[in-house]
Order: structure tokens, then sequence, then C-alpha cells
């Protein structure tokens, strides 16, 4: 329980700075709703006469975009972008902190199993992760009740959810990267490339629209708008992200319980 | 000197793996351009038009001609911006606090070279770096472009689109290296002007969704040369470059000051 514990008040005030930002932006884009439904009155009754092909090409569908679980969700693109970032920063960070800070022969050299030390750190990045989805569903939540507008709670709750199988992803390609590296000597360039990469991926996907550069592209996971109308998750998507995080943690798992350390 | 020169070998392939970004974050832009030019631009220009203000603010597209090859440039040029602005924090904080965070800094601090030297030879390696990072972004946006669109030359608005993130990256790195310079415990100076950079891509989405923004101006270098200046009337405000060399002296200032007479966390 020491290593939990531990765990979370090193990241405990990273964890809050997270949380306040997230929910800061969230709160704030929601409030711009009002603001942009106003002046698209006029665009919505152009649009029915629209050939779909242009609208596909930026990427929004008109039904969907102008009630505000839509425009949540066209939002939630950044606050995903964020919120991924977080993921990957307290993995990378906590998984790769004897690594990093040069501790390991401290921590290894205690009376407990690495099984034990695996499992104890991450189950205190799977506690960090929730709490801040938590936290950042009630302020989204809070944001949606000022608006007063109707909206579906079960697209909401779908939405949020997807917000942190995508949190766990991030999280367990930073806990492979944290139980494999030798050398780790800061986690910002190693954070920034994988999440911007998938970014960049998720952002060309209009240049390439081959279905199955869809699979490599963490953010293009779960279709927001899909989601809402569906009212269910992609059931191979969902398969997919779950496999793709016991695959990352389960070899993580295994490496770190055989691996060498190298103690300076 | 060998400083200098040690510093320049560290980053190439730092540069490498951006420029493979660059590449892809421009080739593609242009790409998508491509395919909206063919099915004809009126049509897209209309549609901009009425679509709302924050949506168009999400994306940069706020104010601009899209279906001019320099309207869409400027969108690329968005995003260049911001990658622009990332590669020269992590290069001006990384390059002074690697000492402390790799504990190499009591060897090279008994070395017979001045602080000030030291500051001196990795600031200008950095520049060095900053300066090829707009370099390959100039070479491949003049070729692609010139691929794509013969017979407009915009080649003077993306000149002025370099030189305004060349202005932008310099205030980025020498903040950057003044941070690291500055503070006690540097490791963080990557970070925390990390955020800061978010903080500014969040607000100048925010400004253009707003009515009566323009006092978020000054706070945010992204809006200190706005495409359509560029693009409509082919100038670089003047006020707001001597803001860039304002913020980039301070930022050296707190380098060369505080760096040579703080204690180094050895």
């Amino acid at each position: 329980m020491n290593i939990f514990t531990f765990e979370i008040k090193s990241n405990l005030k990273s964890t809050l700075i997270w949380m306040i930002v997230l929910c800061f932006v969230a709160f704030m884009f929601l409030q711009i709703f009002p603001i942009f439904y106003e002046s698209s009155a006029s665009l919505i009754e152009m649009l029915q006469n629209y050939p779909k092909e242009v609208l596909i090409a930026l990427d929004f569908d008109p039904d969907q975009f102008f009630t505000i679980l839509g425009f949540y969700s066209f939002i939630a693109v950044y606050i995903q972008l964020m919120a991924a970032f977080q993921g990957i920063i307290v993995g990378l960070g906590t998984m790769g902190r004897e690594t990093r800070t040069h501790t390991s022969e401290f921590l290894m050299t205690k009376p407990v199993t690495r099984p034990m030390i695996f499992a104890m750190k991450v189950a205190s990045i799977f506690t960090i992760l929730a709490v801040t989805n938590l936290v950042l569903l009630i302020a989204t939540i809070l944001g949606l009740s000022v608006i007063n507008e109707p909206y579906s709670m079960s697209g909401l709750l779908l939405v949020s959810l997807s917000t942190f199988i995508l949190q766990l992803i991030f999280a367990s390609i930073g806990i492979f990267c944290g139980a494999t590296f030798r050398k780790l000597r800061s986690i910002a360039p190693v954070s920034l490339s994988v999440v911007f990469g998938f970014f960049v991926l998720n952002m060309l996907k209009g240049v390439f629209d081959d279905p199955w550069i869809r699979y490599f592209s963490p953010f293009q996971f779960f279709d927001k708008f899909k989601i809402i109308s569906t009212q269910t998750f992609e059931p191979v998507f969902l398969l997919w992200s779950l496999a793709l995080i016991v695959l990352l943690v389960g070899s993580s798992f295994i490496i770190f319980v055989r691996k060498d350390i190298h103690a300076l | 000197m060998n400083l200098f020169f040690h510093e320049l070998k560290m980053y190439w392939k730092y540069l490498l793996f951006w420029s493979i970004g660059i590449l892809a974050m421009v080739g593609g832009g242009i790409g998508k351009f491509t395919g909206m030019y063919a099915t004809g631009g009126q049509d897209i220009t209309d549609l901009m038009d009425k679509l709302p203000k924050a949506f168009l603010a999400m994306f940069g597209m706020y104010n601009i001609d899209v279906a001019s090859i320099g309207g869409f440039y400027a969108i690329i040029h968005f995003y260049l911006m911001i990658m622009g602005a990332v590669y020269a924090i992590i290069l001006g904080a990384g390059i002074l606090a690697k000492e402390e965070r790799d504990k190499t800094a009591e060897f090279l601090m008994v070395k017979p070279i001045y602080r000030a030297s030291v500051l001196g030879q990795k600031l200008m390696a950095g520049l060095v770096y900053v300066l090829a990072f707009v370099a390959v972004d100039a070479v491949i946006s003049l070729v692609l472009v010139k691929k794509v669109a013969p017979t407009e030359d915009i080649t003077s608005e993306i000149m002025l689109f370099l030189i305004a993130l060349i202005l932008i990256m310099l205030i980025f790195y020498c903040l950057s290296f003044g941070l690291s310079g500055a503070l006690r415990d540097n490791r963080k100076s990557s970070m925390i002007m990390l955020s800061v950079m978010g903080f500014v891509y969040l607000g100048t989405v925010f400004m253009d969704m707003l009515e009566n923004s323009g006092w978020m101006r000054p706070f945010l270098p992204f809006k200190y040369f706005p495409s359509p200046d560029i693009l409509d009337k082919l100038t670089l405000d003047p006020l707001y470059i001597g803001l860039s060399l304002l913020l980039i002296l301070i930022g050296l200032g707190m380098a060369f000051i505080r760096f040579p007479r703080r204690d180094l966390h050895l």
C-alpha cells in the first residue's frame, strides 16, 4: 500500500492542476454554445441544400452539430487531446519514476515483489485517471446545466467514458514506455511526440481515407457523433481499445518483472 | 567554440524528426487543398462565410478566404506556428536545463570558460536550429505551393509568414531559455512554458470567438501577426515586432543576469 500512497502523493499536485485546467476548458467552451447557436440559424437552412461531399470534406454533420451534445462532441476533441496528454504523462511518469530519478536500487531492494510493485503503480495510475474523469464529468454536467438546454444524459456518459478509455490507452502507452526504456531523461519529449503524432494522424485522416488507418489513431476509435446517435460504442473499436490496453499493460508487466535493472 | 559545435551535433536528430513532421503537416494540408480546389472554390467560400465564428475560430480559419492558395496556406501556417512554438520551447528549455538534469553541470562549469560564454554558445546553437526549422519549412512550403498552384505567386506572403514564424519561435525560445537559466529547479521549465503555450493557444481560439477581445492581443503571441494582415495588406505590424523584440530581450536578460549568479543544482 505504501507504494500506492507514495505514487498518489507524488502525482497529487500535477493531477490537481490538470483537473482544474480540464474542467475550466470544458466549462468555458460549453459557454460558447449559446453564441454559437444564434449565429448558425441561417447556416442550418443553407446547409439543407448542400451536396454531401462538401460536408464530409469539412467533417461535420449538420443535424448532429447544432445540438448541445453535438457541439460538446466537437469541443471534446480538444479536451481529449489534453486528457490524452495527461494520461501518458501520468503513465510514463509513474512507471518510469525509478528509471528517471535513478532510485531503482532503492525500490527493488525493498521486500516487495516486483509484480506487487507493478500492480500498485498501475492501480495508482488508474485511480488518478478515474478521479480526474469523474471530476471532469461533474464539471461538464455543471456547464451543461448552466446553458439549460435538454440533452441526453446517457449520450454524455458514453462520451465521457470514451474520454476515460482514451486516457487509459495513452496511459498504457506510457506504462509500456516506462517499463521498457533504459534511459529516461525527461518525459516531455516522449509524451509530446506520442500525443501530437497521433493527433496529427487524426487530422490527416481526410487526406488518407483508408479504413484501416482508423485502427492506428486512438483519437478516431470513438466517433462521438455516432456514439450519441446510436447510444452505443462501436463494438469493434471498443474491443480493439481494450485489447490494446491489455496487450500494452500485459507486456509491460512481463518486461518489468524480468528486466535487468540498470542502477545508474 | 567547442561547446557551440558540441550542441550543434547533439540536436541534428531532433531537427530531422521535426522536419518529417513539417513535411507531413504541410504536405497533408496541401494535399487536402488540391482536393478542395478541384471541386470548386466559390462554393467553399460561400460556406465559410456562413459558418459561425466559433467554428472557424477553432481551426484558425476566421477571416480568411479559404479558396485561395494564400488563405489555405494561412491555415497551415497556424498549425506550423504551434509546432514551431513547441519545438522552440523544448529546444530552449532543454539546452540549458539538460546540464543540471543529466548531472553534467559540474563537469561543464569547472571548465575554464565564463558562464556567460556557456550561455552564449548554447544560445547560438539553439538559434541555428530555430532558423533551420524555418528554413526547412520555407523549402517545403515554396516547393509544394509551386507544384500545386503554379499560376499564382504567393512567395512574398509566404516570406512574411516565415518572418512572423521566426519572431514567434524566437519569443518562445528566448523565454524558455531565460526561464531555464533563471529558475533554481529548472527541470520544470519546459513543462511551464508548454502550459503557457497551451493557454496562449486557447486564448487565441477564444479571441476569435468573442467580440471586443482586442485587449487580449498583446498576451497572445500567435496573434501578433494575424493572417489577414499578411495576406491582404502584406505588412507585419511594427508595434508587435517591437513587442516581440521586447519579449526576446526579457528572455535573454533572465538568462544572462540570473544564470551566472545562481547556485546550480549539481
